[in-house]
């Protein structure tokens, strides 16, 4: 148990900032990450959920998602699971277990910008933007904010644009409850067989989620057929990854270049 | 801090500290069907459902779950008789130390309902973060799939 001397639920996102800017203060949405902290220095828990952000807007050219909104719950809109070759439809399946997907939130598995984040690296394949508030209401690129690791900010809304393009995502673990030992996003436009535009994301590297512009920039402008194999030779050159107790960085090089070949046959 | 909380249909008022998990409280309640086990949200054993949802109540805060309704593997069977799925799960040998059968029961209720008619992989699929160490998965599956199949000719 936490030794927590609060537990406070807000009635606004206002509010709830005003609450985490008091020292010993942490944020909690979905709370699984929270409840598993062995710190001793946070007083008060300020409980997100009571401020709602449970939507799933469909507009015409975005998606808004609350950040409130659970894992489970971003497939039961039908437009926003099916986007881009249903990559949520497919992909949401194979991150933790059923009751960890009725746990977890879009914005807490964001927030805490783990290494391992399946959905990191998912959310970035779909370009995506975050609404943030920091004492007023601002958007950075999902990207941008991995980058910058803005402290003390709340999350409140994920924006997805409406691009064209298939998507997949490949994911390397133990088993598919275990955390990935590599995830790996690629986005594709194609115009007849020929690449017009690409996104490629690795992820649980062990660090947090990067695009490939290396990868990216070789693959527009060419015939999809017959680049897998120097698509992923360039792959294992220049991916940065690391070693943890999961695999070495030798291993996780390895499983780019086969992680990226499957992405690029299901596409 | 108090909550109240609805607990196997019964609305409850309970004083909890702000930190505590609700597997400590329920267990504190007298639901000692809800296991205490690995603590980090790998086994299962503690699942219980909120608002109709499996959920893991080791890293569940009490304090979150107030105004909610909770069900515990408790809640689905009565004192002198079985639930068809824990029935099913004994006919089928799928239970042998039982100590992961309360949470994979409520999260197997929460399929069906869902679910009525799963396939095989669709079973699999949803358990999958209820882990056993005794028994294997094949003969929990088939135990779920008989009671989907028997509550479907009812």
């Amino acid at each position: 148990m936490l030794n927590v001397k609060a537990y406070l639920k807000p009635d606004t996102v206002q509010s709830a900032y005003e609450m985490g800017q008091i020292p010993g203060s942490l944020y909690v949405s979905g709370g699984l990450m929270v409840a598993q902290l062995k710190i001793s220095n946070v007083e008060r828990i300020v409980d997100l959920k009571s401020v709602g952000l449970t939507h799933i807007e469909d507009h015409s050219d975005v998606f808004k998602i609350g950040a409130n909104v659970k894992i489970s719950d971003l497939i039961s809109n039908p437009y926003l699971a099916n986007l881009n070759g249903d990559l949520l439809k497919n992909s949401i399946k194979e991150i933790g277990s059923t009751q960890i997907r009725n746990m977890a939130t879009l914005g807490g598995s964001i927030a805490f910008k783990l290494g391992w984040s399946d959905i990191i690296t998912i959310f970035m394949i779909l370009d995506s933007n975050l609404e943030i508030y920091d004492g007023e209401f601002s958007k950075i690129s999902l990207q941008e904010y991995v980058k910058k690791s803005p402290k003390g900010v709340i999350i409140t809304e994920i924006e997805v644009p409406k691009s064209g393009g298939i998507a997949v995502f490949e994911k390397f673990a133990k088993s598919n409850f275990d955390i990935a030992t590599l995830n790996l996003g690629l986005k594709v436009v194609l115009d007849g067989q020929i690449v017009k535009d690409a996104c490629v994301v690795v992820g649980s590297r062990p660090m947090v989620s990067q695009r490939i512009k290396e990868v990216e920039e070789f693959l527009i402008g060419k015939q999809l057929n017959g680049i897998t194999k120097d698509a992923c030779d360039l792959m294992e050159r220049v991916v940065q990854v690391g070693s943890d107790i999961r695999a070495s960085a030798e291993y996780r090089k390895a499983l780019s270049r086969f992680l990226l070949d499957k992405a690029l046959r299901r596409v | 801090m108090k909550v109240t909380i609805k607990i196997n249909g019964k609305v409850q008022s309970v004083e909890i500290e702000p930190g505590e998990m609700l597997l400590e409280t329920l267990r504190r309640l007298g639901y000692k069907g809800v296991k205490h086990a690995c603590s980090t949200a790998s086994c299962g054993a503690c699942s219980v459902q909120i608002d109709g949802k499996p959920v893991l109540s080791c890293t569940t805060f009490t304090a979150a779950v107030d105004g909610h309704e909770v069900m515990t593997i408790e809640g689905f069977s009565d004192e002198n008789s079985l639930s068809d799925i824990q029935k099913a799960l004994i006919e089928e040998g799928g239970s042998q130390c039982g100590f992961c059968i309360p949470g994979l029961v409520v999260t197997s209720e929460a399929l069906l309902r869902e679910n009525p008619n799963p396939t095989r992989q669709e079973v699999i699929d949803y358990l999958k973060g209820n882990l056993c160490r005794c028994t294997g998965y094949e003969s929990q599956t088939l135990a779920i799939l008989k009671v989907a199949k028997e509550r479907q000719s009812k």
